[in-house]
């Protein structure tokens, strides 16, 4: 006789000021039936608020949309509010941009790493519990943000929720002496990113392959981060206007959240897209730390995103001082942006994947329409299908390791949940 | 816990997100505050590096938060010994104030004093403006924070 035993691993209602989400895994007898990712999403009230708004105004209300990183949102809102008005912004306006957005890379990708997937590795319930008997480790971690977060307050106005952004540039720049003591500090920095990829290369990192198609931001010659076009894995290259052409959010059954589709598949955005897709124009530096940590031309285990972020650290660091040492101030902190009627698109990569923005303007650059399609709910469907994989292979185990095991590979995507400490709650139900 | 050390500026932290509802109360009450003299006000989001950030010069920091509870509007004072160490959160952000502080004490980087000010919420929906019983507790809220960071409320 077979005994039927049904197992169900729910995830409580998340407390989470970024976003809110529930994941529910159903197992019976020795099947996984069901993996479901809840995701609140913010964006929809976002999206719904900025109708009837200026044009003027997304970077600063969309920046409130997510701590960890309000400079995507504040940058994919900039390049579709400029597109609509055909404005492009260029030279050293574009270099400060940039310079923004490697900081929000350097402190996200620095608490991701310390303080959410590395106690997962090393076996640790809390971040707190590694920094105990990691002291050394977790300062170096908080140093690292800390880098990161002094870009984002100098260019930023604050760590969170900047200010100084705005349609066409910024309120006020930099002069270059400025920028000194920044570079001071990432100079140590880079010490810092190093030893980071060297510690993360050497977890232990559990078998998943995934075969999803990838997308991310493009511009050839160049790491893409706050601007570009779209490019996927599949070697389809198309221009971010047609970004909702590719794109589809379709209504899955067991489910109340859209699940978006690229050309009709599933795929994924982020670290290992961008690795994948865009890897070639790393620094030297960041290359050659990325071979030494055994990544190879591409990276398909989700687990070892950890080392591509540590990856994309040490490139972020490195890029920011690049542009501090050719920085010029410009003539003015900002170029005039003029509204018309129109609609313009957006694309850049936050931390955690492409993050794409389109605006309709009315001729006085009032909002007509507001879209927002953040990466954690493009990489939705990918991860609930990664999940299925995983829990299905590692069916034998009890519940509270598949519990654990669950969060460590949720936290392999970065969702804006992962600031969750503990996310999964486990009920068995057994028939 | 709270032995008070070498002098230090006071910061007054409030934690929450405007966007939030009741979450955005610890800002709201940054901004009956107003511009006190000698006292740093910081606006954060409750992540614990940045409030180690935040604090970990100051000789006093007083922290104000929402919180989970069934009386929205009540408020709570709490000092160190009465954080860390419970099961539950009781901090609107899951990664947030508890596991600040006691990432703080075991890496030493906790202010001189820290005061944590409370007040149960009764809406963390998305959406801006606060529930009736946390908007009228603001006046009493704002003036116990003022009172424990020894300034008078704006």
């Amino acid at each position: 006789m077979t005994h039927r035993n049904d197992r169900t691993l729910s995830v409580g209602a998340l407390a989470r000021v970024e976003g809110e989400g529930a994941m529910y895994v159903k197992v019976t007898g020795r099947d996984v039936e069901e993996v479901r990712l809840d995701i609140y999403e913010p964006p929809r009230f976002f999206e719904a608020m900025l109708r009837g708004r200026a044009y003027t105004e997304p970077p600063d209300i969309t920046a409130r949309i997510c701590g960890i990183c309000p400079v995507a949102y504040q940058m994919s809102a900039c390049a579709a509010i400029e597109d609509a008005c055909g404005v492009r912004v260029e030279g050293q306006l574009a270099a400060l941009r940039r310079l923004l957005y490697c900081g929000e890379w350097i402190e996200s990708h620095a608490l991701h790493i310390y303080l959410l997937h590395a106690p997962d590795f090393l076996g640790y319930p809390s971040a707190v519990a590694m920094a105990r008997d990691h002291r050394a480790i977790m300062e170096r971690g908080l140093a690292l943000k800390k880098a990161g977060n002094a870009i984002v307050e100098l260019l930023g106005g604050r760590a969170i929720h900047p200010i100084n952004v705005r349609v066409g540039g910024f309120y006020r720049v930099p002069a270059r002496a400025e920028l000194a003591p920044l570079a001071a500090t990432l100079r140590a920095a880079r010490d810092q990113a190093l030893a980071t990829v060297e510690w993360v290369a050497g977890f232990d990192f559990p078998e998943l392959t995934l075969e999803h198609e990838m997308l991310a931001t493009s511009v050839p010659g160049t790491y893409a981060i706050e601007r570009g076009d779209l490019r996927t894995g599949g070697g389809l290259g198309f221009p971010v206007a047609a970004f909702e052409d590719h794109v589809v959010e379709e209504q899955v059954p067991h489910s109340t959240a859209l699940h978006a589709r690229l050309d009709g598949a599933l795929y994924l955005t982020g670290p290992l897209a961008r690795y994948e897709l865009n890897g070639q124009w790393l620094s030297p530096p960041a290359r050659e730390a990325a071979a030494a940590a055994g990544l190879g031309e591409r990276c398909r285990n989700p687990f070892r995103s950890v080392v591509v972020r540590a990856v994309e650290v040490l490139y972020t660091v490195d890029e920011a001082l690049r542009l501090i040492s050719a920085y010029e101030p410009p003539s003015r902190p900002y170029v005039e942006v003029p509204p018309r009627a129109g609609t313009g698109y957006g694309v850049t990569e936050a931390p955690r994947g492409t993050l794409f923005h389109r605006y309709d303007l009315a001729a006085d650059g009032t909002i007509e329409a507001a879209v927002i399609v953040p990466p954690t709910s493009q990489n939705q469907a990918a991860i609930e299908a990664d999940l299925r994989a995983f829990v299905q292979a590692r069916i034998d185990l009890d519940d509270e390791s598949l519990t654990a095991r669950c969060e460590q590979a949720i936290r392999n995507y970065d969702p804006c949940i992962s600031c969750s400490t503990h996310f999964l709650e486990l009920t068995v139900d057994r028939r | 816990m709270t032995t008070p050390r070498a002098r230090g500026p006071v910061v007054i932290i409030g934690v929450g997100n405007e966007y939030r509802r009741d979450d955005g109360v610890g800002p709201r009450v940054l901004e009956l505050l107003g511009d006190p003299p000698g006292v740093r006000l910081a606006v954060c989001d409750g992540e614990p590096a940045r409030l180690i950030g935040l604090w970990e010069d100051a000789g006093l920091a007083v922290v104000v938060d929402a919180v989970r509870g069934d009386r929205p509007g009540r408020i709570h004072e709490l000092d160190l010994d009465s954080v860390g160490g419970h099961h539950g959160n009781p901090s609107s952000h899951a990664l947030g104030l508890e596991a600040a502080v006691e990432l703080a004490a075991a890496l030493e980087r906790l202010p001189g004093r820290l005061a944590i000010v409370a007040v149960e919420a009764a809406d963390f929906r998305l959406g801006a403006g606060l529930s009736p019983p946390v908007a009228a507790a603001l006046p009493a809220l704002a003036a116990r924070v003022a009172r424990l960071a020894g300034v008078s409320p704006g």
